[in-house]
């Protein structure tokens, strides 16, 4: 038995996907066993985000891959674009309402995270929750100088989650 | 403008959680252009329950009539089931099975908004009593439960959500289960579709 921790970004709330999505996790045999809208402060978006330079570069050159596919060079230094980035996501995360939950169950953590999909709209799956529900891309994202809307957070490791629960839910 | 902008409250009751039907009641609401501003999972304490049910003898006489009524037609003996056949004192007992239900389990309460939320909701919801309930509806397409079977169990029915009853309903019921800084405005697309000039 596992949790993991769901965020159902502004997005998903605005356009009326909470029951969608929570019920594909329901369906699937996991169990909500907490919930709760609530807007995020700055600080607390910026607490879900990883703070190094590592992931930043990685978050850069990742954007600079997506210009290269639509044969374009985007001239920037990956780790500062990175740290661009992770603004961008403060900012698209408390937008708005949010709704942050746990889901229990056998290994929660690695069936999430396959239900949601891949964070690339353009490769995620159908009958994944990003593959059906998301048409946005990094390079077009990026272009508009925003955040590519993701629709749902969810915690990359058991340790994360178990982080993530304590900074919501106490315990 | 003919907007009667309402906010009313929901209770996706412990039978709808434990089955694991959050997200389908939640998404029936949300399809009908109905807005989620306030969610929370919470455990009720006995205190909270009992403010949410109503307590006057009024509320009590038309709970026991209803009873009292759905047994005659069926030729079953109240008395026999509730120890007496006063509609007030049948009216507590019940009170005090929805307490102990809505207490047994955790429950999702949320504020809906729009148009006529409170009858809207009420519509998509259904009849109180499942039996009699539309398929459709919420109560109608995920409950098989009756009066009967409920009050033979010394149990309310499980009906899977709550939803308020009228205005001051309401207004009473989200005081009850949310703080003012637990209810959030923000626009939509669908907010334009159905509340913008044209």
């Amino acid at each position: 038995m596992e949790r993991e921790f769901i965020m159902l970004k502004p997005d998903g709330v605005k356009r009326r996907l909470v029951g969608e999505i929570f019920g594909r996790f329901e369906r699937a045999g996991l169990n909500i066993t907490a919930m709760k809208m609530l807007q995020l402060t700055k600080e607390q978006a910026a607490s879900l985000y990883p703070d190094n330079n590592e992931w930043f570069i990685a978050l850069g050159n990742k954007a600079k891959k997506a210009f290269g596919e639509h044969g374009e060079e985007f001239n920037v230094d990956s780790l500062q674009h990175g740290k661009q980035i992770k603004k961008w996501v403060v900012e698209y995360v408390s937008s708005g309402p949010v709704i942050v939950a746990i889901a229990e169950g056998n290994d929660a953590v690695y069936f999430v995270r396959k239900f949601i999909g891949s964070t690339d709209a353009r490769v995620a799956q159908p009958g994944t929750i990003r593959g059906d529900f998301l048409t946005d891309t990094i390079y077009t994202a990026t272009k508009e100088k925003r955040a590519n809307r993701t629709l749902i957070h969810a915690s990359e490791s058991r340790e994360l989650a178990e982080r993530e629960i304590k900074l919501f839910f106490g315990n | 403008m003919g907007v009667f902008m309402e906010r009313t409250l929901v209770l996706v009751k412990p039978d709808g959680v434990a089955r694991g039907l959050i997200g389908e009641v939640i998404k029936r609401f949300e399809l009908s252009g109905l807005k989620i501003v306030g969610m929370k999972m919470v455990r009720a304490t006995e205190d909270l329950a009992s403010r949410h049910y109503p307590s006057s003898d009024e509320w009590f006489r038309k709970a026991g009539q209803r009873s009292i009524e759905t047994f005659k037609a069926q030729s079953i003996d109240i008395n026999k089931r509730f120890g007496t056949t006063d509609p007030i004192s049948i009216g507590r007992i019940i009170k005090s099975w929805l307490v102990k239900f809505i207490t047994s389990g955790e429950v999702v309460a949320m504020v809906l908004e729009g148009n006529r939320a409170i009858d809207n909701v009420r519509r998509l919801i259904g009849e109180t009593d499942p039996l009699k309930a539309l398929p459709g509806t919420i109560r109608g397409d995920f409950s098989i439960d009756n009066v009967i079977l409920g009050n033979s169990l010394s149990r309310p029915m499980v009906n899977v959500v709550h939803a308020s009853g009228d205005k001051k309903e309401a207004e009473n019921e989200i005081g009850t289960w949310f703080e003012k800084s637990e209810l959030y405005d923000y626009n939509t697309g669908a907010d334009d579709v159905f509340y913008k000039e044209w």
